[in-house]
Order: C-alpha cells, then sequence, then structure tokens
C-alpha cells in the first residue's frame, strides 16, 4: 500500500479541525491529522490560530465575577428550606 | 438526633459539592439568561432545587454534569413558557476560519505576534459574553457549556439528554456563527480603545 493514501489533503484535515481541537477524533484520525501539520505549514497556521483563540476565549470567561453575595443567599436559602 | 446528624451532614456534603462550582454555574448561567441579575436567581433557584432533588444524586457519579443538567433543564423550562415558538436560528454561517481569514486579510500582522493574541487585543472580555449572548439559543445553551467548562461532546449531550451528533453540529455551526459576530464587534471598536475586561483585567 502507498504510504500517500493514509495521508490527509488540507480538506480533510480542516473538516477534522473542530473535532481535533476538541479531542473529539478517534486516535487513527488524530496521527493522520498530525501526519498531515508536519508537512503543511498553511494548515498549521490555521490549526495553531484557532487554537489559540479557543485558549484565549475560555481564559478569558474564567475572568468573569461571580457575584460575592450568591454564595451567601444560596447558604441563606438552603438553611431556611431546613427549619 | 440522628435525624439532625443526618440532615446537618447531608447539607454539609451538599454544600462541598456545590461552591466549587459557583463560577461555572454562574457562567452558564449569564450565557444563557444574558443578564447577571437573572442567571443570579437562575443559579439560586438551581441550587433550591438541586437540594430537593440531591437525595437521588449518585454518591460517586458526576455532580457538576448533574447540577449543570438541573440548571439548563430550569432555563430550558422558563424560555419554553414564555415562548410559544422555538427561537429559530436564520443567521448565515460565516465561512470556515472566518476570523483567521479576516485577520490575515486585515494586515495587522506586526512582528513575530501570534495572529490569535493580536485579535484578542482588541476583544474585551464583555464582547465575548455579548457574542455568546447573541447567538440563537440552540447554539447559545451548547456554547455556553463548551465554553465555561471543558466537557466532552458526550458529556454536553448527556446534559442536555440530546444526541451527540445534535451537540457537535450545533458547536460547530455556533463557533462559525460566533466568529462573525467577534470580527463585527471588532469592526466597532478603534484600535487601542480601552476595552472592559471586567475583574482581573486584561
Amino acid at each position: 500500500m502507498l504510504p500517500i493514501i493514509n495521508l490527509y489533503t488540507c480538506k480533510e484535515a480542516l473538516i477534522r479541525l473542530d473535532d481535533y481541537l476538541d479531542r473529539e477524533l478517534s486516535p487513527e484520525e488524530i496521527r493522520r491529522v498530525e501526519r498531515h501539520l508536519k508537512i503543511c505549514h498553511h494548515c498549521t497556521r490555521k490549526f495553531g490560530f484557532e487554537k489559540e483563540l479557543l485558549a484565549q476565549i475560555r481564559e478569558r470567561l474564567t475572568r468573569l465575577d461571580t457575584p460575592p453575595e450568591l454564595w451567601e443567599r444560596i447558604t441563606h436559602t438552603l438553611a431556611e428550606i431546613k427549619e | 438526633m440522628d435525624d439532625a446528624v443526618t440532615t446537618t451532614a447531608y447539607k454539609q456534603e451538599y454544600e462541598r459539592l456545590l461552591k466549587p462550582l459557583m463560577r461555572i454555574a454562574f457562567g452558564v448561567a449569564l450565557h444563557l439568561t444574558r443578564n447577571r441579575d437573572d442567571a443570579e436567581d437562575l443559579v439560586q433557584e438551581t441550587a433550591i432545587q438541586a437540594f430537593r432533588a440531591f437525595p437521588t444524586f449518585q454518591p460517586g457519579s458526576h455532580f457538576k454534569a448533574w447540577f449543570l443538567r438541573i440548571l439548563t433543564n430550569l432555563f430550558l423550562n422558563k424560555v419554553r413558557k414564555k415562548q410559544r415558538e422555538p427561537e429559530i436560528a436564520s443567521l448565515d454561517d460565516a465561512p470556515d476560519l472566518y476570523l483567521y481569514t479576516q485577520v490575515t486579510l486585515s494586515g495587522w500582522k506586526k512582528g513575530n505576534q501570534d495572529p490569535a493574541t493580536q485579535l484578542m487585543e482588541r476583544i474585551g472580555t464583555e464582547q465575548i459574553v455579548a457574542a455568546i449572548a447573541a447567538l440563537p439559543e440552540e447554539f447559545r445553551v451548547v456554547a455556553a457549556l463548551y465554553f465555561e467548562e471543558e466537557l466532552s461532546y458526550q458529556e454536553i449531550a448527556d446534559i442536555l439528554d440530546c444526541p451527540l451528533g445534535t451537540v457537535r453540529s450545533r458547536l460547530h455551526r455556533g463557533r462559525k456563527i460566533l466568529q462573525r459576530t467577534l470580527w463585527e464587534l471588532v469592526q466597532e471598536t478603534p484600535p487601542g480603545a480601552a476595552l472592559p475586561q471586567t475583574k482581573g483585567g486584561n
């Protein structure tokens, strides 16, 4: 079997981009995506951009402040339920 | 006395599991309700409902997923009561890699800085929240769980009690819509403008 059969084209790699970033591909698909990325700088840039964007969006959302009185409100309400 | 001891231990165990979830629960609720006051109310209401249902919770199972399932169900039930017709996603999808293409075409590139970081320097946290809030409901619910917590597609499907394929397709399309909205928000912000970043700064 020719080795090239196992290589994804750019199109085949890119349609798996989201699933790759979300770790939803099979081990074989991951291997084939990563083999493609080793030889394709264009796709490497695109995958890198999406990965960094996702990481930074998630990181920003962790900065959202939770109202400090929310936990207090909840515990007070729970205490009232029981009494 | 035994009952009192049991009840106290029950409450302590519930609070021990719940407290670390406050940030995630509030984040998800904020994306769903699009409003801080409503988000607080939703988390509080969920906390009470989950407390009442706590005897049915199987120790050792995934408390976070269980709690988020109650939260999203409460939200969806409220929404369905308010609207007779479901919200229809009529937004056009953005093309694949929309932001990558726009940033590449924009000529912003300076030095060796990675383009995603360049883009994010122009986006405030409140703009990200606004972009998620602008998603139609069916995409917003999935996106809220996805962005706030790194849940697998299967975990999201279990929380929402829907097929995994539905989660995948809504998430893929939701991301495209989100990218278009974020770009529109960036276009409205002059370069170098101070962006609100909420607590913690940028």
